[in-house]
């Protein structure tokens, strides 16, 4: 005898639930993540001292194209070699990179110097010429200085000149410690040298600087 | 008297990288997006680089497996047992060894 079976209306496949996996979304998202955030990491330190870098290496150099080709330089080294390495060691990575570009740019300098000097024919390097060629020269980016504006620019150009005429470790050291406000550890691995090394620097540009701007403020 | 001077000098500084102008200002926020520029395009070389030794390394697991699953011994019976297993089957055979003479296939034997 046949089994009775019943038959329920036909109510189509049970609905199945299957988890998709899309590379576009999820997985390629905790891929990239780390990396956009190390670049935003490090975007954001750059912006923090890009500025006062760059016034760091004109002071150095006394040129504003020399000093933003070593700033851009330094950042992209940094980028390039030290991008994964933890944030807390940027700061004097930078610099060091940075004081290198600089110390470079000087190299260059006295060489070009060297050789024009045995070349009467060529022309030194004409700053003049440059900013005359430069369509951003003639721009005026500032409102009219007021006298007491005036007296800050005249004071720090005064120091600037005199830091200009410090010997380079000194003036390292200095702008390391005073304007980017590293500590003496810091400013040590950022200038490759011992502690003791930027004391007795930043002790020397202290008196010296001390002498010959301090009187004038 | 010393951490006058350099508070002096500091505020000087910090007030001359506040009024740079905005050429100088454009050309940083240009070098900065260069450098983060590099760090994507490095990311991608460093995964594009990696990709290469990591199918070499998936190739070589997958051989290591094959080698190691084809090499294990058979669990199928070898000729021996199977000549048992068909006497045991067989009646005929056992009948055989019962009803005939046992002394003469041992003679057979030692021929």
């Amino acid at each position: 005898m046949p089994a009775s079976v019943s038959l329920a209306p036909f109510a189509g496949p049970p609905s199945i639930v299957v988890p998709t996996l899309r590379w576009d979304d999820g997985a390629r998202a905790s891929v990239e993540e780390p990396i956009l955030e190390q670049a935003r990491a490090l975007d954001r330190f750059l912006a923090s001292i890009e500025k006062r870098a760059f016034r760091i290496a004109r002071i150095a150099l006394r040129h504003d194209e020399d000093a933003l080709d070593s700033v851009q330089d330094a950042m992209l080294q940094l980028a390039r070699r030290y991008g994964r390495r933890p944030s807390e060691e940027w700061r004097p990575l930078f610099y060091r990179i940075l004081q290198n570009r600089i110390r470079d740019c000087q190299r260059r300098r006295r060489v070009q110097a060297r050789i024009m000097a045995w070349l009467p024919g060529l022309k030194p390097h004409d700053e003049a010429g440059e900013a005359a060629a430069d369509q951003y020269a003639a721009v005026p980016d500032r409102a009219p200085l007021p006298a007491e504006q005036l007296a800050t620019d005249q004071a720090m150009q005064a120091l600037e000149r005199t830091l200009a005429e410090l010997p380079g470790r000194q003036q390292e050291a200095f702008m390391l410690r005073v304007f980017e406000g590293l500590d003496v550890a810091q400013t040590a691995a950022a200038m490759g040298c011992s502690q003791g090394s930027v004391k007795t620097h930043y002790s020397r540009a202290v008196h010296t600087l001390r002498e010959q701007v301090g009187v004038a403020w | 008297m010393s951490e006058d001077f350099e508070n002096k000098a500091r505020e000087l500084f910090e007030d001359s990288v506040e009024r740079l102008d905005a050429r100088t200002r454009s050309k940083l926020t240009q070098a900065r997006n260069r450098a983060l520029d590099e760090v994507k395009q490095g990311a991608a070389r460093r995964r594009w680089v990696w990709a290469p030794a990591g199918g070499f390394a998936l190739a070589a697991v997958v051989a290591v497996g094959i080698v190691m699953w084809s090499g294990r011994p058979s669990p199928q019976p070898g000729p021996a047992a199977l000549e048992d297993l068909e006497i045991v089957a067989d009646s005929e055979d056992l009948e055989l060894l019962q009803d005939q003479d046992v002394e003469f296939y041992a003679w057979l034997d030692e021929q």
